[in-house]
C-alpha cells in the first residue's frame, strides 16, 4: 500500500519526463546539429552535446544559398497570409453569427465543407489558371492561396468567438446612434482583440510551415520559402550520405527557433485556439 | 435537477427565459436597424442581407476562385489522357482509375495511405489520452512543460520528418544506437514494413500535442465532485479513469478520430521529407504519389484520378462518421 501511494505520487513525473525526452530530444536534436562543427555531425556514435558551439554552419548557408532571401519570403508569406485569413474571416464569420439571414447557415456549411477538399485535388487546374494569369512564382499568388485555405478554420473559430460577446454591447451603440462601422470598430474589434491574436498566431504557424504551395508555385528565391529551399537541399545531392545535412540542419533551426519562442511566450492563447474548434 | 426545483421556480426560470427570448428578438431586430441606418447612410438599398453578402463575398470569391472551381476541373481531369506530351486532350472514362486499381504500385500506395491514417490516428488517441492525463495533474513548470509538448505540432512537418529519416538512419541515428544497446538491430529506413513503422512513428510524434490538449480541455470540464465520488466508492486510479473519465471524453475522442483519420489521409510533408515513398514504394501514399504524377510525370489524367480517389475515401470516412453520430444521438 506504502509503495502504491509513493508510486502514485511518483508516477505522474516518470510519465511525464518520458515524454518530455521523447518529444524534446529531436527537436534538441535538429537545434544541436546546426551548431556542431561539420565533421561531427552525423558522426558514429551520435554527438549528444557539445562544449564548443559554432555558428559557422549558419554562414556556410547563408554563402551558400540564397537562405536571407528565404527567410524574407517565409516571413512575407506567413504575416499576410495570417493577417488577410483574419481579416476576411472575420468579415463573413460576423455575418454568420449576427446577421443571420435565409441561406447564411448553407453558406457557412458550404464555406466548412471546402476544407475537405485535398489540396492535391486542386492544384493542377490552379497551376494552369496561375500559368495564364502569370501569378506562378509570386508571393501574391502564394499568399492568395495560403489566405484562401486558411479561411475556413478560421471562420469556424472565429463565429465561436464572436458568439461569446453579448450582443446586447452592439445593440446598446446602435442605440446611441453609431452606424455599423463605427460599432465595428469601436465595439467589436476592441472586445475580439485576444480572439485575433489567438488565430493571426495559429495561422501564422500553420502558413510559415506550408511547404506543399510553395513547392508546386515557387520556382527561384523570387518567392521560394524555408520550407521548399529545405527540400532543395535534399535533392541537390542524391546519394544519401552525401546529403548536406549540416546546411539542413541550418535552415531546420532557422525555421524553428521563431516557434520554439512564439509557443513559449504564447502558449496559452495557442492552446485556447486549438482547443475552441473542438470543444465547442 | 429538474425534477427538484419547485413549481414556482420553474416558473419563475420560464419567465425570465421569456424575457431574454423577448429581448434576442428585440436585439436582433435592432442591429438590423443599425444596418439599416448604415445601408441608408452609404445610400445603399436598405436591405440587410445585402450587407451580408457583401462581408461574406471575399471569403466565398477565394474560397470559389481556389478551391470548388479546381476542385471541379480535377474531376473532369480525371477523365481525361490529359498530360504535358498529349496537344489534344480528350475524354477517356474510367481508363485513368482502372490503370490505378490494375498497378501494384499504385494500389499498395493507397492500401498505405488508409493504414497510415488509421493506425497512426488509433495510436495518437491511446497516448494523446495518456498524455492529456498526465498535463492534467498539477506540477511546477507546468506552463513549460506544456510549451515543451506543443512543439511537435508546432514546428515545421518537413523539418521533423527530416529530422526523424537522420534519426532513424542506420549506424548513426539516435534510434538504432539507442536500440543498439539492447542488442536490437533493425534497419529502419531500408527494410519496407520497418520503414512504414518508422513514418508513423514520425508522424504520431508530431500529432499527439493536438489531441492531447483537446482531451485536456475536455478534461478540465469534469467536475472534481466526480473523483471524490469515486474515490469515496473505493474505485483506484485506473479504474476511475477508464470506467468513469474515458466514457464522458469519449464523445470528443470520436469526433477527434474521424477529424484526424481525414486529416492525415492527406498526408505529404512527412513522407517526401522522410523516405520519399521508399524503401522501393512501400511508404508511397497517394498525395506524394499524385504530387509525383502531376509535376514530375506530367500525367495529369492519372494524377486527378488520384486526387479523386483521395477525395472519395474522404467522403466516405466522412459519411460513415455522420451516420455513426446520427444513430448514437438517437439512441442517447
Amino acid at each position: 500500500m506504502r509503495l502504491r501511494t509513493r508510486l502514485g505520487r511518483v508516477g505522474p513525473y516518470v510519465g511525464l519526463g518520458v515524454f518530455f525526452v521523447v518529444f524534446g530530444v529531436p527537436v534538441y536534436w535538429i537545434l544541436l546539429s546546426s551548431v556542431l562543427p561539420p565533421n561531427e555531425v552525423l558522426s558514429s556514435p551520435p554527438t549528444l552535446f557539445t562544449l564548443s558551439p559554432t555558428l559557422e554552419t549558419f554562414e556556410r548557408a547563408l554563402q551558400q544559398l540564397p537562405a536571407g532571401d528565404y527567410l524574407r519570403n517565409s516571413l512575407v508569406f506567413a504575416l499576410s497570409s495570417a493577417f488577410a485569413s483574419v481579416i476576411l474571416a472575420f468579415f463573413a464569420a460576423y455575418t454568420f453569427a449576427r446577421l443571420r439571414f435565409r441561406g447564411s447557415g448553407a453558406l457557412m456549411l458550404f464555406l466548412l465543407l471546402t476544407m475537405a477538399l485535398p489540396q492535391i485535388a486542386t492544384t493542377i487546374p490552379l497551376f494552369q489558371l496561375y500559368a495564364k494569369l502569370g501569378l506562378v512564382d509570386t508571393m501574391g499568388g502564394l499568399i492568395l492561396l495560403e489566405s484562401s485555405i486558411l479561411i475556413p478554420m478560421t471562420v469556424w473559430l472565429m463565429v465561436s468567438f464572436i458568439k461569446q460577446i453579448p450582443v446586447d454591447l452592439e445593440n446598446a451603440s446602435f442605440m446611441d446612434g453609431a452606424n455599423f462601422a463605427q460599432t465595428i470598430h469601436l465595439v467589436v474589434l476592441p472586445l475580439m482583440r485576444p480572439a485575433f491574436v489567438t488565430l493571426f498566431l495559429l495561422n501564422f504557424i500553420t502558413a510559415w510551415n506550408e511547404l506543399f504551395y510553395p513547392l508546386v508555385f515557387s520556382s527561384t528565391s523570387a518567392s521560394r520559402t524555408l520550407t521548399v529551399g529545405l527540400v532543395q537541399i535534399t535533392q541537390v545531392n542524391s546519394g544519401a550520405s552525401s546529403r548536406p545535412w549540416d546546411l539542413m540542419s541550418a535552415l531546420a533551426a532557422l525555421m524553428i527557433i521563431p516557434i520554439i519562442l512564439l509557443v513559449t511566450i504564447m502558449q496559452r492563447r495557442i492552446i485556447a485556439g486549438l482547443t475552441a474548434g473542438a470543444t465547442k | 435537477m429538474t425534477n427538484s426545483t419547485t413549481p414556482v421556480a420553474a416558473n419563475a426560470s420560464s419567465d425570465a427565459a421569456a424575457a431574454t427570448a423577448a429581448s434576442l428578438h428585440e436585439s436582433r431586430f435592432s442591429v438590423r436597424w443599425g444596418v439599416a441606418r448604415v445601408l441608408g447612410w452609404m445610400r445603399l438599398p436598405k436591405n440587410f442581407v445585402l450587407l451580408g453578402l457583401i462581408l461574406l463575398a471575399p471569403a466565398l470569391i477565394l474560397r470559389i476562385f481556389t478551391s470548388v472551381y479546381p476542385f471541379f476541373a480535377t474531376a473532369w481531369t480525371s477523365f481525361t489522357n490529359s498530360s504535358a506530351y498529349v496537344a489534344e486532350p480528350h475524354f477517356v472514362g474510367f481508363e485513368n482509375y482502372v490503370a490505378i486499381f490494375d498497378n501494384p504500385s499504385s494500389r499498395s500506395a493507397l492500401i498505405f495511405t488508409i493504414t497510415f491514417a488509421v493506425v497512426s490516428t488509433a495510436l495518437e488517441l491511446v497516448i494523446g489520452f495518456g498524455l492529456a492525463l498526465l498535463l492534467n495533474a498539477r506540477f511546477r513548470l507546468r506552463g513549460l512543460g506544456r510549451a515543451l509538448v506543443l512543439l511537435p505540432w508546432a514546428i515545421p512537418a518537413i523539418v521533423s520528418a527530416l529530422g526523424f529519416r537522420f534519426i532513424f538512419a542506420d549506424g548513426s541515428g539516435l534510434v538504432p544506437t539507442f536500440l543498439a544497446w539492447f542488442g536490437v538491430d533493425i534497419a529502419w529506413l531500408t527494410d519496407p514494413f520497418w520503414a512504414q513503422v518508422a513514418v508513423i512513428l514520425a508522424n504520431v510524434w508530431r500529432s499527439v500535442p493536438f489531441i492531447a490538449f483537446v482531451v485536456l480541455a475536455g478534461l478540465q470540464g469534469v467536475p472534481d465532485e466526480l473523483y471524490e465520488a469515486a474515490r469515496v466508492d473505493g474505485a483506484g486510479w485506473w479504474r476511475t479513469h477508464l470506467q468513469i473519465v474515458l466514457p464522458l471524453v469519449m464523445p470528443v475522442l470520436i469526433t477527434m478520430g474521424v477529424f484526424m483519420v481525414i486529416f492525415q489521409i492527406g498526408t505529404f510533408d512527412t513522407i517526401l521529407g522522410m523516405t520519399g515513398g521508399g524503401p522501393g514504394s512501400a511508404t508511397q501514399v497517394i498525395p506524394y504519389l499524385a504530387y509525383q504524377d502531376a509535376f514530375i510525370g506530367l500525367n495529369y489524367g492519372r494524377s486527378s484520378a488520384l486526387a479523386m480517389i483521395l477525395f472519395l475515401i474522404v467522403l466516405a470516412v466522412g459519411v460513415i462518421a455522420l451516420g455513426r453520430f446520427r444513430r448514437a444521438e438517437v439512441e442517447s
